[in-house]
Formats: structure tokens, sequence, C-alpha cells
């Protein structure tokens, strides 16, 4: 029967509802295997919850192993609580048999299967938990008469439209126990639990077996107990949200600038570097910025308290005691060894969680990757950077590097791989000072400078300096403020040298209207005086003209004075 | 002397409950104990399911013997054997250990 795909039943838990595509087969049987202590009783107890919670469903819980007093306690300290589900969608039914109970002959479990209808139908609750069934089927003689008893509440279920899952120990490593008979014909999952003690630490994972009627990958998903109980450390099918082209500022201006706007909302940043250069200041500053613009922070601090750092902030004008006594900020101090990474990123999400974080500050994170097994620091680092992305949460992690260190080994390759943009802070040794320098390496989604800026870090604040090359080299500190210096003098040298010309110019230029003006003057006065010249010419010819007319009438002249002739 | 309270759980009549009473009657008679000594009811749990939860039945055919100032002692099976269900009984009865 293939085809239409199975109907399923939310489990409400949404890391194992993506693993199972959309929760376990309605009214079919799932099997829940795992060794003593593998968690099969508590996650069934966690499903429970998860559909109380987000489904307001109910749950007929059947103990035929243990004390449902004892599975109620060993649920408590989880953010779920199990003992106030109790009786309103939790219903829990002692089933444990008597250890007198006498066996003759044959029986079979429509008597089990009675009291469940009978609690179901009193309850209205849709799902049965048979935690330890297989203590129950153990007693039948033959594995056919098991696998008949299977089959038999296979049929129970699509009768009654309940859904059911059993919960039983694996013998072998991932195996079903002999008492559980064949389980390939009565059940349509089956998922095992697996626990392995390692050196470090406990190695917890989840793995699929079999699912009928749907494809399904049988890896080992690890797991690891938060306050929510057991969870992924790696989220099933990895497809985080798109990411977000918001920016968020990272509390310094010129960093922004840099990384085109701030951090991407939502990423994880990585800030490495040697001890000293400033990478828990950059990371406060971002904390404090947040805070400051109305979102909230978590910030784990390792090695430190958080008196610690408040002080050592403090220093360098970065006031964190303020933004914590708002509330916007949740300073935590963790120890880094004592617990298991998987026990310290428990505590960060629960932290996270709380605070309803925007923002999360660990420093520095190579300290949640020690100690524990190498997989699960890298997997934890992994689980937060996840939990970040799906959250919209902007994450900065610092990682220690040591001077010398093989910047390609180790944790901060496995980190700088996961994080989205990764920031390296460093010293530059030159001239005899050494000055904090800040690079970005890498910023997915950014068109980023990948020139080296100096770091100035300051009482006043921190900001980025502008950086000079001469010969190929930035120079910083000192250089640089050489550099600056003789800038501002050939400023001044040209800025005077313009004003210079400037005036030469305007005198030039009023020389020149000057001339003009002379000439004109001079000009006109020779016009008047050749003016002058021929009006006294014309009156000498006027008086000449009278005289000769004059004198021809005084010699009685007969013939006409001729001009010039006689003059 | 009041009477020991013997119930008998099955489901339906399937062959194996009918056995199981077939078996219950023989051993009873088996015991030797004055009539009235047991006061026999016997409980389709399919029919009252209700009676099932209320004894947290786990098996069917079950056999429940609760002595006067006794507690409630449970039987599992079609009792195929009466002869080891009657001394059973009579063990019970007797508040010895079975």
């Amino acid at each position: 029967m293939t085809g239409a795909p199975m109907p399923r039943l939310p489990t409400g838990i949404a890391w194992l509802d993506r693993l199972t595509h959309g929760g376990i087969p309605a009214r079919r049987l799932t099997v829940l295997l795992g060794q003593a202590g593998a968690g099969k009783t508590l996650l069934s107890c966690q499903i429970a919850a998860a559909r109380a919670r987000v489904e307001g469903a109910g749950t007929v819980f059947a103990a035929l192993e243990e004390p449902p007093a004892d599975i109620i306690r060993n649920a408590a300290g989880f953010t779920w609580d199990l003992a106030a589900l109790a009786g309103e969608h939790f219903h829990p039914l002692d089933l444990r048999p008597d250890p007198d109970m006498v066996f003759a002959g044959d029986f079979d479990l429509r008597g089990m299967l009675a009291t469940l209808s009978a609690k179901a139908r009193q309850t209205g609750a849709g799902l049965v938990v048979l935690d330890g069934l297989d203590t129950v089927l153990g007693w039948l003689a033959s594995p056919a008469r098991r696998s008949a008893e299977l089959a038999r509440i296979g049929r129970w279920l699509e009768e009654e439209g309940l859904t059911a899952i059993v919960t039983a120990k694996a013998e072998r490593h991932g195996g079903p126990a002999d008492a559980l008979g064949p389980l390939e014909f009565a059940v349509s999952l089956v998922v095992a639990l697996e626990r392995r003690e390692e050196s470090g630490g406990t190695l917890r994972a989840l793995r699929i077996t079999k699912s009928r009627g749907s494809a399904h990958s049988s890896s080992a998903h690890p797991l690891f107990f938060s306050h929510n109980g057991l969870e992924p450390l790696m989220w099933p099918g990895g497809d985080a949200p798109p990411a977000s082209q918001e920016r968020v500022g990272s509390g310094m201006a010129r960093l922004d600038a840099l990384l085109g706007g701030g951090y991407l909302r939502g990423s994880t940043a990585l800030l490495s570097g040697p001890p000293g250069t400033g990478k828990s200041t950059l990371a406060a500053l971002f904390a404090a910025s947040i805070c400051a613009g109305g979102g909230r922070a978590v910030h784990v601090a390792f090695d430190e308290g958080p008196e610690q750092s408040i002080r050592n902030m403090r220093s360098v004008g970065i006031d964190l005691a303020a933004h914590r006594a708002s509330g916007a900020l949740r300073l935590i101090g963790l120890q880094p060894g004592r617990d298991g990474p998987e026990q310290l990123l428990s505590e960060i999400l629960a932290a996270v969680e709380t605070q309803d974080a925007t923002a999360l500050v660990v420093d520095p994170v190579s300290s949640l990757m020690r100690g524990g097994v190498a997989d699960l620091g890298q997997s934890a680092v992994r689980r937060l950077v996840e939990e970040a992305r799906a959250r919209g949460m902007t994450a900065v992690l610092t990682s220690l590097v040591e001077i010398g260190e093989d910047p390609a080994s180790g944790t901060l390759s496995a980190v700088s791989t996961i994080a989205d943009a990764w920031i390296a802070l460093g010293y530059a040794e030159r001239g005899g000072e050494r000055n904090r320098t800040l690079s970005i390496v890498k910023a997915r989604g950014s068109a980023h400078s990948n020139q080296t800026r100096e770091f100035v870090m300051s009482s006043e604040g921190c900001t980025l300096a502008d950086v000079y090359t001469a010969g190929g080299a930035v120079l910083l500190g000192t250089a640089r403020m050489e550099r600056e210096a003789e800038e501002r003098r050939l400023e001044t040298l040209a800025a005077l040298d313009h004003q210079r010309r400037l005036r030469a110019l305007e005198a030039q230029l009023t020389e020149a209207e000057l001339r003009q003006r002379r000439s004109a003057l001079e000009s006109e006065a020779a016009r008047a005086e050749l003016a002058l010249l021929e009006a006294a010419e014309a009156e000498r010819r006027a008086a000449q003209a009278e005289r000769q007319a004059r004198t021809a009438a005084s010699r009685s002249a007969d013939t006409p004075a001729e001009e010039g002739a006689s003059a | 002397m009041s009477a020991a309270a013997v119930a008998l759980f099955v489901a339906g009549g399937a062959p194996r409950s009918a056995a199981a009473l077939r078996n219950l009657t023989a051993a009873i008679a088996a015991t030797g104990r004055p009539e009235g000594t047991f006061r026999v009811e016997v409980i389709d749990v399919l029919r009252e399911p209700g009676r099932a939860l209320e004894a947290g039945l786990l098996a069917t055919p079950s056999l429940a013997l609760t002595a006067p100032h006794g507690r409630r002692r449970w039987f599992v099976g079609e009792f195929d054997q009466p002869e080891l269900l009657a001394g059973w009984l009579g063990d019970v009865l007797d508040g010895e250990p079975p």
C-alpha cells in the first residue's frame, strides 16, 4: 500500500516532527527503542507535554514498568511541568504487573486494550503510550504469539481511532529486543535512541530505523538534554529561513561602514585574535549597542564573572551595568571544562529563551568547545549558529588565537567556516610600538573592505582609524599620526599658495584697469588738442584771405588776385 | 465466613474465554471447599471496559481472587491445568504464599 502519504499525528516537538515528516503515523503503532537510560520514557513524556501545549491534546500513559510517580519525578526540572499536566492532558495509568501474578496457559492483551479504551474514552486522549510493553510481551511463549499481539494492537488502534507509542528496550546496538518479536509487519515507525559513554561525556543520538510509506535517512542525529528535554544538536534538514538583509549595528559606526551597514540580522560573526586585541571589547560594544537600541541581549563570559566583565568594559567607556539594570542585558559567567559542551549549550539556550534575546555574545566560544568529545563542541557551536539563524538573533562569538598558532587549525577553523562573518583582530609591531588592527576576513552578503584598519581603544570610546599605506605597508600608531601631521602641513601650504596666487592676479587685474583708464584719458586729450589745432588753422586761413582782398583793393588791381601767385 | 470474590475477566466469547470458565469451574470443584466459598463473577471486558480500567487489567483471560481481608491476587492464562489453579485458589484462601 504505497501512494497516498500516511496521515501523521504531530508530536508537537518541532524537530521530531521535521525528522518524521510531520509526526508519527496516525492510528498506527510507533516503537521507541533504546537501551536503559537512552531517554525512551522521557521522550514519550516530552511528546505528551508538547502535544498538550501545542495541540491541547491528551495522552494516556500506560506505565508497565516504572511507577507513574517516578516517571513524573524524572521529568521534573524541564520547562514542561508534567505534574501540572497530570489529570489534565497527561493521564498516567499504573499497569505494572503484580509481582505475584501467576501465569498458566496462553493469554492475549485484549484485557489491556479494554483498559486503555476505557481510559481513552474517559479522557478524550488521542495518543496512548505503552511504556515498557516488552516486559508484558515477554510473558508470551513464542515470537509468533508476540507478533500476533502487536498486530492485535495495530488493529485495535484503527478500530478505536487511536495512535500509540510503544517503548521497548533494545538489547543489541539499536536492534529491537527479542521480546518485541519481528517489528517489520505490525509497526509503522521505529525510532531508535542511542546512548554511548565516551571519555569526554555522553553521546546521544536518534535514528529512524524504519518508516513505512515514506523515504527516510537512517543517519544518526546527535541529541543533547536541554531544559526542554531531548533536543538535536543539529537542526534536522538544516534549511534555515532566508537570510535577512536587515543590518544590525556593531556598536562602532566605522565598522558598520566597513561591513556595508553592520552585521546581518540573524547572522553569526566570529571575532578572532590573540589575547588583548580587543575581542571582548568589540563584543561588549555590540551587546551594549543592541541594548541601547531597544534590543535584548545575552552576554556569556567564560572564565570571568559578570562583575569582572562590567569593570573591564567600564575602562573603555562601555556601561554594561546600566543595561543589566534595565533588564535588556543578561550577563552570565560560565565555567568551561566543569561541564561538557552539551551542558553549557543547554544553559546558553535556556538564557536566550528566557531573555527572549535578539543578540547573543559568547566570549570566547572556544571555551564552549573545550572538554568533551571533539565533535560535540563543534556541534554545540553549530547548534548556536542555527539557533541564532532560526530566531533572527544576531550572534557575536569570540575566539582566542594564541600567538604563533596556525589559524587554519583547531577550533578557529571549525567556527570560522560556520560563522557568516569573520573579523580578525591582531597586533602590528612597527617602530617599537604595538598597535591593534582589525580586518574583515569574510562577510557573507556584504561588499566589505579587506584593508586593515587600526582599532583604537581609549576611555572615551573605541573607533577605527584611517590607514595610510607607505611602500605597501599599512601605517599605524605613531607612524600613522606622523603621516596625518604631514598631510595637514601640506594642506596648509597648498592653501597659502593659493591665497598668494589669488592676490597676485587681483593686483595684475587692477593694474590693467588703471592702464586702460589712463590711455582713455590720454586719447581724449589728444582728440581735444587736434580739434583746437584745426580751429586755429581755419582762422589763420580766413585772416590771410581777407588780407589779400584788402591789398588788391588798395592797388586797384584789374585782375583778381590769384591765390598764392604773389604771396 | 464471607465468600472469596473470584472475578474472571474474559474478552468476548472467544474460545479461550469458554475454556477459562470451564477450567475455573473444574478447579473450584477440585479445591473440595464447601459450596459458597467462592463467589464467581464473569466480566466480559469488551462489554464492560470500565471494569477492566477499574482493575487495571492487563491480560485476558485473567482471574482476580480477593479473599476476605486479603489483597487481590492475579492468575493469568486459560488455566489449562485445573489442578494447578485449584492449588493456587486453596493457597491464596489459606493466606499462604502461592
